[in-house]
């Protein structure tokens, strides 16, 4: 996997520093969600941590320190800074509380999910797969999803696609203990 | 497919996602199997590194087991795709069946509608539509008839007066022979011309 082309900004020592004039700081906090995005959709990073690590299962290819350090000039965001950024993407829309008490990780969504259903549905229609049984499983990582923006995504982004789909009378569930384990398009 | 769509999920669908999931559960074995083979791979570099032949030959025999074992794997998987793919196939025929058994039923009640009694009422009023049409033709024949006889005799009168008139011709033709002859001789002298054109460039 290529690295990350990171903004020149990023590079621009005051950038890890919350600004004290407002507009400033409103303009700093829409850069640091645009690059938080983009870095999480180029190395396929599901979930963030609020201190910037990607939460991975299997780390290959994907870098495992924080996004909001900057080693090469030796500059990071403090904390509570980073809990603002992260915050800022759920009001957003972009990125959803793992546990909402704790607040500690986000499922991070650079497509959101009506955007994830569509690339879905798009898919099924473009494969000729309509009316047929369809398990999560292959959807994250069978042969046919593997050019897909959507393989190997995170199962509780995919259900919730799903289940958007569902109420738009697209896609019917089929569940085993009350977990959504099949679907099929109709 | 539509069929299938209006009545939800039907047993088959149930069946067929049994057997995707073990497919899925395969397939995750195959990984971690891979995974296992790998690292006993690279644990037996390590100990031929170490000058441990003996530990390196015990890692290398875990891994043609590993290797057995995916063999299995890839087995049963191919037997269980086949399946899968056989009843989804089974699946569509049913559905072509279906199609097929619709379409005798719409035949069937066209057929109904198409009597052959109301075939041959439709024959007969077709062959007295006919026959009145001749009779029509007939009729209109005659007429016609008639009128060209009265054109006919038109016509007769037309050549009649043309036949007068040619009679007066001799006189006309020595005045336009006399044109002709004289176009003739322009075209002569025009024709010299283009000769004489032709000669100055061979002299230069």
């Amino acid at each position: 996997m290529s690295s990350f082309e990171f903004p020149s900004i990023y590079n621009f020592p005051p950038f890890f520093t919350k600004q004290p004039n407002n507009s400033v700081w409103k303009s700093q906090l829409q850069q640091w969600t645009t690059l938080v995005l983009d870095y999480c959709k180029h190395y396929r990073i599901w979930r963030l941590s609020t201190a910037g690590t990607p939460i991975v299962e299997d780390a290959t290819g994907v870098p495992s320190d924080s996004l909001f350090t900057n080693s090469i000039i030796d500059r990071h965001l403090k904390p509570e800074v980073c809990q603002e950024i992260i915050a800022s993407l759920v009001d957003q829309g972009r990125a959803q509380w793992i546990d909402k008490t704790a607040q500690k990780s986000v499922l991070v969504l650079w497509y959101s999910i009506s955007e994830w259903s569509d690339l879905l549905l798009n898919w099924v229609d473009s494969t000729g797969q309509k009316g047929v049984v369809l398990t999560l499983y292959e959807i994250q990582h069978g042969n046919l999803t593997l050019s897909e923006e959507f393989h190997s995504i995170d199962e509780t982004t995919l259900t919730q696609a799903l289940e958007l789909l569902e109420k738009k009378g697209k896609v019917l569930m089929m569940k085993e203990n009350k977990n959504v384990v099949g679907v099929k398009f109709i | 497919m539509g069929n299938s769509g209006s009545k939800g999920l039907s047993e088959q669908d149930k069946a067929i996602l049994q057997l995707k999931l073990q497919r899925d559960n395969l397939h995750k074995a195959q990984t971690r199997i891979n995974l296992v083979i790998e690292k006993e791979n690279q644990v037996a570099r390590q100990l031929l590194r170490n000058g441990q032949k003996e530990r390196a030959k015990l890692a290398l025999r875990k891994k043609r087991y590993q290797e057995s074992l995916i063999k299995q794997v890839f087995g049963q998987m191919d037997t269980l795709e086949q399946l899968i793919s056989t009843i989804e196939f089974k699946l569509i025929e049913k559905d072509v069946l279906y199609g097929l058994q619709e379409g005798n039923k719409v035949l069937g009640q066209l057929n109904n509608e198409m009597s052959l009694d109301k075939v041959d009422k439709i024959l007969d009023e077709s062959d007295e539509a006919i026959r009145y049409q001749e009779e029509i033709t007939d009729l209109l024949g005659t007429r016609m008839n008639q009128a060209d006889e009265t054109a006919v005799e038109e016509e007769l009168e037309a050549l009649e007066r043309e036949t007068k008139k040619t009679v007066v011709l001799p006189d006309v033709p020595t005045v336009r022979v006399g044109v002709e002859d004289d176009k003739e001789t322009r075209n002569e002298q025009k024709e010299d011309k283009p000769l004489q054109t032709q000669k100055t460039p061979v002299a230069a």
